[in-house]
């Protein structure tokens, strides 16, 4: 009994960990590599999380051959009914239906990518911020408001794709999988640091006229930085959907976009690990407060999530004022040639 | 038809009364103030908190205005004033600002399950119009608030132009390294347009609930609305932002009755979207203000 | 009279000034030259109160000044004239100049005879006094924002490039003007310039500011001796 109940913290934290390492990597693509500082991550992220909750069992029911008058939408119940016991014994046809969804999710993070580029281009960053923020709580008016979407406010359930080994390792293989997505993300992105237009996006970010004066041409630059962002943020909401199951249209700007910058704050802007390392320490503090708070349940007179709001705002504000490079500041990077030839020493002095 | 208008007038003199205090932060400090959406929610609860022990419910805006305007001055004495003091960019002084929303939001929540708790009342849903009186068929809340909002901007007036603070604070906002170079006191400048901004704030806070019906997210919900007032009236003026709030009222009330009475009624599901809408075509096609349309070549 | 002894400031982490000491007594004007990036601008920052100092001391009239925020400072009869943005430019001439008497606690009677005075030296202004300051042409803004400077009688006036981007006319104007101020007002007059021959022209002292260190301190007429320092850091060739 204790041992399932480890396990299933750690599958918990770890699946956790994946997807919000997904997203704070995207928005470090965005604000690292190309300094748009993203107020409004919760749009793209919501925006692949709601069209997975949209799609997964139309797209479900279409690949399996299966016709039904059952709509997905207003009778999610009723379609996984159908949809699931075909999916669990078909994994083919799952990890298919995954990818698809990974991909329609990426897509669309990349296009509300793209229309977040509009105000991006023209606007100065408090303008900028401002425009972000609220476009982040459009989508979830939408989604409220018209029905056919996800289901209005109650929101719709979507396929299991994670028990095609068996439901009894449902947990552990959703885990696995974005664990491996992560990990993915993370080298790809690590990756795109070291190509010329990850350099070329740092420079920008560093100082936009010099930039502009090597002829690079930074609209074009940025529009890259926050697509491929903006995708990985989808990436994300999709992937948060399918674990969870279901989805309402009710996804926080605190968990969403408030939590991402302040695990990227405690880890580092603009370095990959340290983004990383920024998610790992809060997540893994985060899930062990929960079962803390669980303790706490009951004995005060109000809700212990309200603790989260509190700390966790007096956590960022120390930051912002102590420590806002984070615990590992990026530091320049010197491919290997210069660093021969400059010698070490000189470097140091630096 | 009037029935809308009166809706109309009395939001457009809520929304203005949040807008002027965006404004004059953006003027003084240079940043868009996202922790306002908290200062407005302390101001619902004020009047709350004083309804539920029977109190007269209007106390509300004196209870709401210095709620709200310590909440600010806290923020800029604990938070912001150290992060001028490094020099740090816009970035992080609007972080600072979210942050504090987020911390505040975590307060009032906790206030809120607090009051259900202990005394049943229904702080998720606050509703007090019914505790309004009437005067000639129209709702007290009507009445009062367009007189609070022409009430503040007079006093904004006079301590602006009349007293030495309020022209020390318009130096402030025109030039601040000059202003100290002339011996003003910057920092507490500063700190006294916070304070107006955030006791503002809380004066609306105290008169939404008689209006609409509120909960501890509400704050959240207006934010966007607040800044599209803010920015149609234009930021780089602050009484543009009677202006931009007068616009936006109007234009969801009754925009919103015109447009349903010929499309059909599934257009007023919609009217939330209007603020959003308003805000992202207005800082994209004129970011100076409805306001600076009309000055060309000055 | 200013003093400032072992001086070493500079922002944040980036040390800019190095071991700077200087004086400037009453009705004395100290010029500082140096190329661009050598600190100038950072010492007038520093004895304003605006640059972070390691260590060292500054003095005004005798008192310590160096722990003094900006605001302090100027009550106490430091006047900084920035180079750009130094009016208000949506106020007129007058309001200028009254908002900033107000501010140095002058009542009515003294900011009336304030402006009076500057306006006699500034005969300009006074013919400009209803115009509004952004429409100034440049000559006539740096006259009015000397003059706000000016308007609470400072003990030691700090200036930044008064006379850049200036048409020919209105730089020596503005530098007799300052000529006139030492005479007429008696105050120390700090003056970083880039116009190395109308600094010299006006100057009793001038100290060269190279990479954060003074590399020579002395008189005008000593400095045109020293042509490797013209030609090498301050521009001027042999034909000085």
């Amino acid at each position: 009994m204790a041992l399932e109940l480890i396990t299933l913290f750690i599958s918990d934290l770890l699946a956790l960990l994946g997807v919000y390492t997904i997203l704070t990597l995207s928005l470090n693509v965005q604000r690292g590599y190309a300094g748009i500082p993203n107020f409004g991550l919760l749009f793209s992220f919501a925006g692949g999380a709601y069209i997975t909750g949209s799609l997964a069992a139309r797209l479900g029911l279409l690949l399996a051959g299966v016709g039904t008058d059952i709509d997905p939408i207003s009778n999610s119940v009723g379609a996984m009914a159908v949809l699931n016991p075909i999916l669990r014994s078909s994994p083919l046809l799952t990890i298919t239906l995954t990818v698809i969804l990974l991909l329609i999710g990426a897509v669309t993070g990349a296009l509300l990518g793209l229309i977040q580029l509009g105000p991006v281009i023209r606007l100065r960053i408090d303008y900028l911020a401002i425009t972000l923020l609220a476009l982040g709580e459009v989508l979830n008016y939408i989604a409220t408001v018209y029905k056919p979407f996800i289901n209005g406010a109650l929101g719709v359930l979507v396929p299991d794709l994670f028990s095609w080994a068996g439901s009894e390792y449902r947990f552990m293989v959703a885990t696995l999988e974005i664990l491996l997505i992560a990990f993915l993300v993370f080298l790809y992105v690590e990756y795109l640091g070291r190509t010329p237009l990850g350099r070329v996006l740092k420079a920008i970010r560093e100082n936009e006229v010099a930039a502009t004066s090597l002829g690079k041409n930074l609209v074009t630059y940025r529009a890259i930085a926050m697509t491929i962002g903006s995708a990985f943020s989808g990436i994300a909401g999709a992937l948060w959907t399918l674990y969870l199951g279901a989805i309402t249209p009710s996804l926080q700007r605190f968990d969403w976009t408030f939590l991402p910058w302040l695990m990227i704050f405690l880890g580092g802007i603009g370095n990959n690990r340290g983004v990383f390392l920024g998610t790992f320490i809060f997540v893994l503090i985060n899930r062990l407060l929960v079962y803390i708070k669980h303790y706490f349940t009951g004995l005060l007179p109000f809700d212990v999530v309200w603790f989260d709001y509190i700390s966790l705002g007096i956590v960022m504000a120390l930051i912002l004022i102590y420590r806002p490079q984070g615990i590992l500041p990026e530091k320049p990077r010197v491919p290997g040639e210069i660093k021969e030839i400059m010698g070490k020493q000189s470097l140091e002095e630096r | 038809m009037i029935e809308t208008l009166v809706g109309g007038i009395t939001l457009s003199s809520i929304l203005s009364l949040m807008a002027i205090g965006i404004t004059l932060l953006y003027r003084t400090t240079k940043v868009p103030n996202f922790a306002h959406a908290s200062f407005v929610t302390t101001g619902i609860f004020a009047a709350f908190t004083l309804h539920l022990f029977n109190q007269p419910i209007y106390l509300g805006l004196l209870l709401g205005f210095l709620l709200s305007g310590l909440e600010a001055l806290l923020l800029f004495y604990l938070v912001l004033e150290p992060l001028r003091r490094r020099k740090s960019s816009i970035f992080i002084l609007m972080m600072a600002t979210l942050t504090y929303d987020i911390f505040l939001f975590g307060l009032i929540n906790i206030y809120a399950d607090y009051l259900q708790y202990t005394y049943k009342a229904t702080a998720r849903n606050i509703y007090l119009a019914g505790a309004d009186f009437k005067v000639l068929g129209v709702q007290g809340i009507t009445v009062v608030s367009v007189i609070t909002l022409v009430a503040c901007l007079f006093a904004l007036h006079i301590f602006l132009n009349k007293t030495v603070f309020g022209t020390a604070l318009r130096a402030v906002m025109e030039n601040d390294s000059l202003a100290l170079a002339s011996g003003i006191n910057v920092s507490a400048m500063l700190a006294i347009s916070w304070f107006i901004a955030g006791g503002l704030a809380g004066v609306a806070g105290a008169l939404l609930p008689l209006h609409i019906m509120c909960s501890p997210s509400t704050g959240m919900i207006l934010i966007a609305a607040m800044f599209a007032a803010s920015i149609l009236g234009g930021l780089e003026q602050l009484y543009g932002a009677p202006v931009g709030g007068f616009i936006l009222g109007l234009a969801e009330t009754l925009l919103v009755t015109g447009l349903s009475s010929v499309l059909g009624p599934w257009v007023m599901t919609y009217s939330g979207m209007i603020p959003y809408i308003a805000l992202i075509l207005g800082l994209i096609f004129c970011p100076r203000g409805l306001i600076s349309i009309r000055v060309r070549g000055a | 009279m200013l003093v400032v002894k072992n001086l070493n400031s500079g922002y944040g982490k980036f040390h800019i000034l190095y071991d700077i000491s200087l004086e400037c007594r009453n009705g004395e004007i100290l010029a500082i030259l140096g190329p661009n990036g050598a600190g100038k601008t950072t010492l007038l920052n520093s004895v304003y109160g605006l640059a972070d100092v390691y260590s060292g001391v500054i003095e005004l009239g005798g008192e310590d000044i160096t722990r003094l925020p900006p605001h302090k400072r100027v009550k106490k009869g430091i006047s900084y004239v920035f180079q750009m943005f130094n009016v208000f430019p949506n106020l007129t001439v007058a309001e200028n100049l009254r908002l900033v008497a107000r501010f140095a606690g002058l009542n009515r009677g003294e900011i009336e005879s304030s402006l009076n005075e500057i306006y006699e030296l500034f005969p300009i202004l006074k013919e400009r006094q209803r115009q509004v300051a952004g429409t100034l042409s440049g000559g006539e803004r740096q006259m009015l924002a000397l003059s706000l400077g000016l308007v609470r009688k400072p003990r030691v006036l700090l200036l930044d490039e008064p006379t850049a981007g200036l048409a020919v006319k209105y730089v020596d104007t503005l530098m007799e003007k300052i000529n006139l101020l030492r005479k007429i007002m008696n105050i120390s007059i700090v003056l970083v310039e880039q116009n190395v021959h109308k600094a010299l022209e006006v100057a009793d002292r001038v100290m060269v500011l190279v990479s954060g260190r003074i590399i020579y301190e002395g008189t005008p007429s000593d400095l045109y001796t020293k042509h490797d320092i013209l030609r090498l850091y301050l521009g001027v060739g042999e034909a000085a």
